[in-house]
């Protein structure tokens, strides 16, 4: 009796261990379902950002060509000293000029707000448009958003009235330098 | 006869029960296989559940490094995306920034001896600021120097849409919305850039 009793508990205790081991076998299996899926997706997700770098190239290497002109233009003070220092540079005469910053902001974008500048010049032909040229060549972000060409008063003098964007970007989103 | 021997006064016992089947003899027999199997059987499952688990353990291992790298890729994809963002923020505005000057310079150039520019307008569209709205008078020339004048917009790369023109005696006025024309490549990036300024 004692015997078939010892018999029963050897029994017993080899079909926990047992059960232990398949526990153990679908413990693995289940690691190396996650683990391929896991590879999977990560390939995938390396697959996509591979695929969007390549189409994107061109538009980000435009963007970063970009990014130090509107660095330079980080506030409405900047803005205006460019301007004033072209119109200087130039010697081109200034019947006017005036300064203002968009009220209407746009909150979230890259560029919210931008200074408008209101000029009005007259002075020789060749003068005036070189001022213009070199205005928007040096500050290639900069926006004309009115151009009245007149003849001036006198000889080869031309009237120029200008309205001027000049976009003041959050720096903040920009990349570091 | 011995006097202190008394067991020869017993009579024979006679047998009360029958003896244990002989099947029973292999109980120990069967104890001790028991024994032997189930040591054996221990020592293998032990094996394999300690195999399995340091494959379960590399499993994980991988999972973790899978996840991780998975991660950056994933952070990575979400900077450019941002970036994607701003930069068609940037191209949006680049279409409106393209330079007037070389347009006024085209169209002046264009005037032939005897006629001349009265005055030019040009104002950029506020709903789409890629699009220039020009009013220009011309004294003199006819219909000849606003074909010349025409030609230097085309090749100042613009076309012209919704024009209109007054013939006045010896002037003629042209209104007339300037719109950039779009080459393959400005499809994939606006072709504003710094290099064309």
């Amino acid at each position: 009796m004692i015997l078939l009793l010892a018999i029963a508990g050897l029994a017993f205790g080899t079909q926990k261990m047992r059960g232990r081991m398949l526990a153990a076998e679908s413990g693995a299996e289940t690691s190396k379902m996650a683990a391929n899926t896991a590879m999977q997706e990560r390939t995938m997700s390396e697959r996509s950002l591979a695929d969007r770098k390549k189409k994107s190239m061109a538009l980000l290497e435009f963007y970063h060509s970009w990014v130090p002109h509107l660095r330079d233009l980080n506030g409405a003070q900047s803005g205006e000293r460019k301007v004033v220092e072209f119109i200087k540079e130039s010697n081109v005469f200034p019947l006017s000029q005036k300064f203002d910053e968009d009220k209407k902001t746009v909150k979230g974008q890259l560029i919210p707000k931008s200074l408008k500048a209101t000029l009005v010049l007259e002075d020789d032909y060749a003068k005036t448009l070189n001022f213009l040229g070199a205005l928007e060549e040096k500050v290639p972000a900069c926006r004309v958003d009115h151009c009245f060409v007149s003849r001036g008063g006198a000889g080869n003098d031309i009237h120029v009235e200008l309205t001027v964007q000049i976009p003041m970007a959050d720096v903040s989103k920009l990349p570091p330098q | 006869m011995d006097p202190y021997i008394t067991h020869d006064l017993k009579t024979d016992r006679v047998g009360i029960s029958s003896g244990l089947p002989a099947i029973l003899k292999f109980i120990p027999i069967a104890f001790y296989c028991s024994l032997f199997g189930a040591g054996a059987s221990a020592l293998w499952f032990q094996k394999k559940t300690t195999d399995y688990e340091a494959e379960s353990g590399k499993w994980k291992m991988v999972l973790v490094t899978e996840s991780a790298t998975k991660a950056a890729s994933d952070g990575e994809m979400a900077k450019i995306n941002q970036e994607i963002v701003l930069a068609q923020e940037v191209g949006t505005w680049a279409e409106g920034a393209r330079p007037v000057q070389s347009l006024m310079l085209g169209i002046a150039r264009s005037i032939k001896p005897g006629a001349s520019i009265a005055d030019i307008k040009m104002d950029r569209n506020p709903e789409i600021p890629s699009q220039l709205m020009m009013i220009m008078r011309l004294n003199g020339g006819g219909a000849e120097q606003l074909e010349d004048s025409l030609s230097a917009i085309e090749a100042a790369n613009y076309r012209t849409y919704s024009a209109q023109q007054t013939k006045k005696e010896g002037s003629v006025d042209y209104q007339a919305t300037l719109i950039w024309k779009s080459d393959q490549t400005a499809e994939e990036a606006p072709s504003a850039t710094t290099a064309e300024k």
